[in-house]
């Protein structure tokens, strides 16, 4: 479930982040997505948390709230296993 | 030369006409409403600077944002006791929606297939030309027109260009200024960025979130001060300098060191020759976001050093909203009354100013013996930075500017006669363009393919013509609005749909920090970004432009934009096209020239005055042979050989830039040494002549 949940969460930033030639599998779980790591910024920020509302239907709070959320892909994983309704 | 405002005029939500405007705003009153041109309850924020009561004249396919145009330029006008019927006025409009908020729905319902696919007289109002293609009938004739847009600088940029145009004989004088309006794909767009404020905005202030959205136009008079006391008019105010400069950093967020904002505040003060003791007041660009106010202050306290102190500075959005490209004009006007008026208009809102926002702010109007200078500046989407520097009149010394000779020294096109650019064409570094959409795909490509290595990129600028931007994307964003609601628009699409976001993306990833724009003139869009380069580096804004078009394949335009203003000179299919020249100043072109540059325009269809063709000229156009021969009859250049690329270019708004390929082409190789580039739309001729230096 949480390696389901952290592989389609990558796939999601690949595909949403344009990271073209970028193998998902290569993003490790506790890889920095933001600043040093995989190098975004804060307009994929924005971006990647409107596609994990679309896909998941969860929500990522403004400001620095996302920040603890963003760490990460496991920390991201987290929030939206926390936050799913059950379906 | 002096360039004088003797005429001025704002429509805004807190007035139709410049004096409402301002004396409500010195009042500190808030233009804020709940938006209601549209369903905003999805919204993120809703609030914003709505203009009411201003209608569309019925009968005519214009938008709101031509409607404010057209009122504000009109109030300019008489304001200055001008008719361009009786004087030789030219007309920039600076723009970014035109006519979104009217065109939107009709474009969803083309994408879910309730219209076909096919022209709709309504969507006439989209390019962002038919904003001055309306002022000229209804104002008009004027001798020269032109729509810039550099986002949320274009009202700045358009009074760049104006003050290049007044160094040109023939026109008497320019009312230049811009104009947008609020629409589904701005306000859910700068939600999705999360950049706006919910509540009334607060510039500069430790709680600030963001901005509120507001909508209208300014557009000011300016004359050389010789003409003008001819014509027995007073100075407003003086128009002592200006500056364009890219920030080549990142798409939607400014430097945070601010180094080219206070680049173009240092180059406008320079070029007025005003020093920063003589400044009084700065009209901030102060959007509420915590990173434009931030950036700005520190900015500002770099020119101004110890004179910060002493120095006013306000925002005036927090009253009239953030109204993009009209913004800089609008704020233009706004400084020129502070100076006629003797008084500083507060920031509304800022209650305790973030300590990184240190200046010294007006939070209640201020009446002052004296505004000797003001300085208002605009920043945009893709680093596209501007200030302008506002005197009384005859403050500074007379400054002499004398046009410079421009030259061309490259050419590069992406032809397609077959439709569309093969990717393995458009070959980029992926991280680099990862966020590019096709047209920045394209424009980076040529301006890449155009640019040596040793040229001077803090000098050199970029501008391409498109004349419809990138459709597919706007509508794709608005479809997806309109189906899934606001709160999943895309953060990441948004900024891609500025129509000059292409020259920004190719301004960033060349490092190019000269002036980025774009322009639009329906079929001669490339002539005319070709034609804002050449005037640009003649009067000094930039030493070099890579200057061209772009024409994105489309079955939006190809089948529904395109027809609507096909006027039968060419009958092939459209295609995909871009290319562009390097146009340079000749003092700064080293040994790259070509061959010297003249332009030549006319906006009716008497012949364009044209200097004699040299032997073994030839004429080079992108249309059928007959109608090139129509252009070019009753001047001297009549009966000399015509080359057209139609066949390899089709049929596309950028093929103005394939016709320059073709020239310059066969001048390096020797094949002629006098060559006249010629295009044309209805009602406007273009003419370029290009001697060899061989």
């Amino acid at each position: 479930m949480t390696q389901e949940l952290r592989r389609e969460i990558k796939e999601l930033i690949v595909k949403e982040l344009n990271l073209e030639g970028r193998d998902p599998s290569s993003i490790q779980d506790d890889d920095p997505l933001f600043g040093e790591g995989l190098g975004l910024d804060s307009l994929d920020a924005l971006q990647l948390a409107m596609s994990v509302e679309e896909k998941f239907g969860v929500r990522i709070p403004e400001g620095d709230a996302a920040r603890s959320i963003f760490r990460s892909v496991a920390a991201l994983a987290d929030h939206v296993a926390a936050n799913k309704s059950p379906a | 030369m002096r360039v004088w405002i003797t005429g001025v005029g704002i429509t805004s939500a807190l007035g139709l006409t410049a004096r409402d405007t301002f004396t409500r705003l010195v009042r500190g009153e808030r233009g804020l409403s709940t938006i209601d041109l549209f369903d905003t309850s999805a919204q993120r924020a809703n609030l914003g600077a709505q203009v009411r009561g201003v209608t569309t004249p019925p009968g005519d396919v214009w938008s709101r944002t031509t409607a404010f145009a057209h009122l504000a330029a009109k109030e300019a006008l008489e304001h200055a006791n001008l008719d361009p019927k009786s004087a030789r006025v030219a007309l920039i409009a600076g723009g970014t929606t035109a006519g979104m908020f009217e065109n939107e729905t009709y474009v969803v319902d083309i994408m879910s297939g309730k219209l076909p696919r096919a022209p709709i007289a309504a969507l006439r109002s989209h390019p962002l030309s038919s904003t001055t293609d309306a002022l000229d009938a209804t104002l008009g004739p004027f001798v020269r027109a032109r729509n810039v847009a550099s986002a949320c600088s274009s009202g700045v940029t358009a009074l760049s260009l104006a003050m290049a145009w007044l160094l040109d004989d023939e026109i008497d004088a320019v009312v230049a200024g811009g104009t947008d309006g609020i629409c589904r794909l701005t306000l859910s767009g700068f939600n999705a960025l999360s950049a706006t404020d919910p509540e009334p905005c607060r510039p500069f202030d430790i709680r600030r979130r963001g901005l509120n959205l507001g909508e209208g136009a300014g557009f000011l008079v300016l004359e050389r001060a010789t003409d003008a006391k001819r014509r027995g008019r007073s100075p407003l105010a003086e128009l002592a300098g200006a500056s364009l400069a890219a920030e080549a950093h990142h798409i939607t967020n400014p430097d945070s060191e601010g180094r080219t904002a206070a680049r173009v505040m240092r180059e406008a003060l320079a070029r007025a020759g005003v020093a920063p003791s003589e400044v009084d007041y700065i009209n901030a660009h102060g959007t509420g976001t915590p990173l434009n106010d931030a950036m700005e202050s520190k900015a500002i306290r770099s020119v101004l050093g110890e004179e910060a102190a002493r120095v006013w500075v306000s925002s005036s959005k927090a009253q009239i909203g953030h109204t993009l490209a009209a913004s800089g004009a609008i704020e233009a006007v706004i400084a020129t009354m502070c100076i006629t008026d003797g008084v500083l208009p507060p920031t509304a809102g800022l209650a305790e100013p973030d300590p990184a926002c240190a200046l010294r702010h007006v939070t209640t109007s201020q009446r002052m013996e004296r505004v000797r200078a003001v300085v208002s500046n605009s920043f945009g989407f893709g680093g596209m930075d501007g200030a302008v520097v506002i005197t009384e009149p005859e403050l500074a010394r007379e400054r002499t500017v004398s046009k410079r000779r421009v030259v061309v020294s490259a050419s590069a096109v992406l032809e397609q006669p077959s439709g569309i650019t093969p990717d393995a064409k458009l070959v980029l570094d992926p991280a680099r363009a990862r966020r590019f959409d096709r047209s920045a795909r394209l424009c980076a490509v040529v301006a890449h393919a155009v640019l040596p290595q040793e040229i001077n990129r803090e000098r050199c600028g970029v501008v391409f013509g498109s004349a419809f931007s990138s459709v597919d994307e706007a509508a794709a964003f608005v479809l997806r609005i309109h189906e899934k609601g606001p709160r999943l628009a895309s953060p990441a699409e948004f900024p891609n749909l500025v129509p000059s976001s292409p020259i920004g993306h190719a301004s960033i990833y060349e490092s190019l920090r000269g002036p980025a724009l774009a322009t639009a003139d329906l079929r001669a869009s490339a002539e005319s970004a070709v034609l804002t380069a050449f005037e640009l580096i003649a009067a000094g804004d930039a030493d070099a432009f890579v200057a061209g078009g772009v024409a994105v394949r489309s079955q939006l335009i190809d089948d529904v934009f395109f027809p609507l203003f096909d006027d039968g000179a060419t009958h092939t299919a459209r295609s995909e096209c871009c290319g562009a020249i390097l146009v340079e100043a000749e003092a700064t072109s080293a040994n790259r020239a070509v061959a010297n540059l003249e332009a030549i325009v006319h906006r009716d269809d008497a012949p364009l005055a044209l200097p004699a063709p040299r032997e073994g000229a030839r004429i080079f156009g992108y249309v059928a042979v007959e109608a090139i021969t129509h252009w070019v009859a009753g001047t001297s250049w009549s009966g000399v050989a015509i080359e057209t690329v139609e066949r390899a270019v089709g049929s596309n708004e950028a093929a103005g830039a394939a016709a320059f390929d073709a020239a310059l082409r066969a001048i390096a190789k020797g094949e002629t040494s006098h060559a006249l580039v010629i295009g044309a739309r209805a009602g406007v001729r273009y003419g370029f002549v290009l001697s060899g230096r061989g």
